[in-house]
């Protein structure tokens, strides 16, 4: 699902954004090292640096669940695994 | 030797193997190598003739049971000729490890093939195939649904890779050095097989070496009466079809096509016609037509699976062969399909060495199987055969490599021979049963029949090496040996219920190794059938035991904690738990399991524990049609081996016997070998 963007919701004109938005707490310090490395790397706001780095996270994170299965069945094909 | 063996790659071979390598590249599998290593011309003089035939499993306590009885008159005259020993096999006795102890002629510490299964610690314990290894391919070109790898500059994307799990020198790379030529059939333990630098040695991969599919052997079953939705078991696939006017329409599924950004199973249809007054059916696959009767066998049928491509890319192609086999046609059709092997005359990957070899094979032999495991003890496992029908594939697969070995002498003609036979293993695992305690799924009375099966199978070996020693006796060593024997398996024992009801595994409620044990708390853990590892922190990812006292300590406490396990009757579960560090030598023993669980004759690892699952309890019967094993105590399980030439070690092992064929050729025993010459006292 594409994520949300504070501004596409303003250019739209709702008080409600698209989707709906959950919040997260993070450390202070944290939060102004993510700012000032998404405003090097070239990202509009934090929003969409955390967004991004949340999606790419998971992705690999899936996919490699995916992959535990996978091989798992095929260790199953030899006959001393069941 | 024939020279055609060594020829140099025409120009047809080199196109169809170029094309063959964007494909196999694709689905990760190892590619054939375009040139071979070219063999000196120089005329050389007949090198001595050394003959290995590799039994798996050949069980000592049978074998010599047997002799006695005047049931192994060609074992017998062996024994009487040369001699016969008790082998010992390696630490754990699971037939990759103990082959590759013949292969580098040392221990696992050599060549780090320590179990089936092994983890990765970085994932903290992922779980994979030791023998080979994938590595996933990195960069591709995004073209619409697609990711294509460019491997040439400036893209260099890397594609993916399966690497030999086996590390070391194997003893054949010494022979090819010093000129002497070896033939190695069916060889386990060498998927992807190694590369020989002079183009004097030449191999057949076996165990180990998959299916197209890329599994150790895949079926596809397909019923009338089959489940909905299909049923994806580990090595089977089962699904339903149904009937209209008497034909059903089916999916053949073949390997995934990766070059799509979301990889999916290619698949060819295929039609079922079924006439139930004739009890037959016909098969209409690619334009070939099969014709079946009830318990009918197809001969092998090639399949060509269509990887398709981006539009201008010319679609890329996999060839693989299968057969069918009707097994009723009325009420249900039941009709079964072997796992797709690799095509020998077309081979989407590199399964032999040189990769032309399998081809050359194929010229002679036709088609025939080429993935590692042959026998279908995964359909007779998950019910999809009777004992009878198992039996029936089973010795399809000996008379298809008794035609190999008639092959493999007609094309030697000095050096070494190696050839190996896995029916002993594969159908004693389903049909050996050597007590009147009850057996796991038979009555006591089949369950005799069935061993009666294996003792025939024995006799059948026999008169293999009858035939052998009538051919090569007068000119040849010839050695006969197996990689561990056999024992009862009736009894399992799940190691990491027992972790957790112990404490070292938590939490206490764990389901399993890879679900959901918590890490921060768990000081050890059960992977694969015979293999301990603590949670060690700097290895782990997750890693809490200090790799000091604490490990130290922790080490200690298991050992004799395990040792004193006693099932409910009083008897000893397991034999003896070895520390790794002082069992293994050489630079892989640091990848090692901390503990390797030596099982007492009548135990293994639980079904469950291999992949880290957990039971309720810590041990249960064994109720699989799997009713015998060998991955027990290195002591429980030996070995033979038979020579034509006096064998002076007392105690030999499976590590000697490299050490062996080159001493047989005047090569010293090479610093990587741990090993002695059988023929030194």
């Amino acid at each position: 699902m594409p994520a949300c963007r504070a501004s596409t919701c303003r250019q739209a004109g709702r008080k409600e954004p698209l989707y709906k938005m959950a919040k997260l707490k993070i450390d202070s310090h944290l939060y102004d090292r993510a700012k000032k490395a998404a405003q090097a790397a070239g990202y509009p706001g934090i929003n969409e640096f955390v967004t991004h780095i949340i999606e790419k996270e998971l992705a690999q994170l899936e996919t490699t669940e995916q992959d535990d299965e996978k091989v798992a069945q095929q260790l199953r094909g030899l006959g001393y695994i069941e | 030797m024939t020279h055609e063996d060594n020829k140099n790659l025409n120009r047809r071979e080199f196109l169809k193997a170029s094309a063959a390598t964007t494909a196999a590249l694709s689905i990760g599998l190892p590619t054939k190598k375009i040139y071979a290593a070219r063999r000196t011309t120089v005329r050389r003089n007949q090198a001595k003739k050394v003959v290995v035939i590799g039994v798996d499993g050949m069980d000592p306590a049978l074998s010599e049971q047997m002799m006695s009885a005047g049931q192994l008159p060609n074992f017998d005259k062996l024994r009487r000729l040369g001699g016969y020993r008790h082998l010992r096999t390696s630490i754990p006795p699971q037939s990759p490890v103990a082959w590759a102890n013949f292969i580098n002629g040392a221990g696992p510490g050599s060549h780090g093939i320590f179990d089936f299964i092994h983890r990765d610690p970085k994932r903290q314990c992922f779980p994979f195939y030791s023998g080979a290894p994938q590595l996933p391919g990195e960069g591709y070109w995004n073209l619409s649904n697609h990711k294509l790898q460019l491997t040439f500059w400036p893209f260099n994307h890397k594609p993916p890779k399966t690497l030999q799990g086996r590390k070391g020198v194997p003893f054949w790379d010494y022979l090819d050095e010093a000129g002497i030529i070896s033939k190695v059939y069916y060889i386990p333990s060498n998927y992807p097989p190694t590369p020989s630098k002079y183009g004097n040695h030449f191999c057949f991969s076996g165990m180990g070496t998959p299916d197209l599919l890329q599994t150790h052997g895949t079926y596809q079953y397909y019923s009338s009466d089959g489940p909905i939705p299909t049923k994806e078991l580990g090595g089977g696939r089962q699904s339903c079809i149904f009937f209209e006017d008497n034909t059903a329409k089916a999916e053949l599924i073949g390997p995934h096509n990766t070059f799509l950004k979301r990889p999916k199973p290619t698949s060819v249809p295929f039609l079922i016609h079924r006439d139930n007054r004739a009890n037959a059916a016909l098969i209409e696959i690619q334009g070939q037509k099969i014709l079946l009767k009830q318990g009918q066998w197809s001969d092998w049928v090639k399949v060509d699976f269509r990887l398709v491509m981006p539009a201008l890319i010319p679609d890329e192609h996999l060839a693989g062969i299968c057969r069918f086999y009707l097994q009723e046609t009325s009420p249900n059709l039941q009709l079964y399909v072997s796992p797709i092997n690799i095509d020998p005359t077309d081979p989407a990957a590199q399964i032999s060495e040189p990769s032309y070899f399998v081809e050359k094979m194929s010229d002679k032999l036709g088609l025939f199987h080429t993935t590692g495991f042959q026998e279908a003890y995964k359909a007779r496992v998950h019910d999809v055969f009777n004992d009878e029908e198992y039996a029936e594939q089973a010795e399809m697969v000996l008379q298809e490599r008794l035609k190999s070995l008639q092959y493999a002498q007609e094309n030697y003609q000095d050096g070494l021979l190696f050839f190996y036979f896995s029916s002993t293993d594969l159908q004693a695992h389903l049909f050996w049963w050597d007590s009147n305690e009850k057996h796991p799924v038979r009555s006591t009375s089949e369950a005799r029949k069935y061993f009666t099966h294996i003792k025939e199978l024995y006799r059948k070996i026999d008169d293999v090496i009858g035939r052998i020693l009538n051919r090569y006796g007068q000119e040849a060593t010839i050695i006969v040996l197996s990689d561990h024997g056999f024992a009862n398996f009736g009894r399992q024992f799940n190691l990491n219920t027992w972790l957790r009801d112990n404490g070292y595994l938590q939490p206490a409620y764990a389901g399993g190794v890879l679900k959901d044990t918590d890490w921060s708390a768990t000081r050890a853990y059960g992977l694969g059938i015979n293999s301990l590892y603590l949670n060690l922190k700097g290895r782990e990812r997750d890693g809490i035991v200090k790799p000091s006292d604490e490990r130290e300590q922790l080490l200690r406490e298991l050992i004799n904690k395990l040792e004193s396990v006693r099932d409910t009757n009083g008897k000893q579960v397991i034999h003896k738990v070895h520390r790794t560090d002082n069992a293994y030598l050489g630079p892989q023993a640091r990848f090692a399991p901390d503990l390797i669980i030596g099982y007492a004759r009548g135990y293994r690892a639980s079904w469950a524990t291999c992949l880290g699952d957990i039971t309720e309890k810590i041990l249960l019967d064994n109720d699989s049609a799997w009713s015998a094993d060998h991955c027990a105590d290195v002591s429980q399980v030996p070995g033979v081996v038979f020579c034509n030439r006096p064998i002076k070690a007392d105690a030999p092992a499976l590590i000697d016997l490299a050490p062996t064929i080159l001493a047989e050729y005047g090569l010293k025993t090479p610093s990587s070998m741990t090993g002695k010459s059988l023929f030194i006292t």
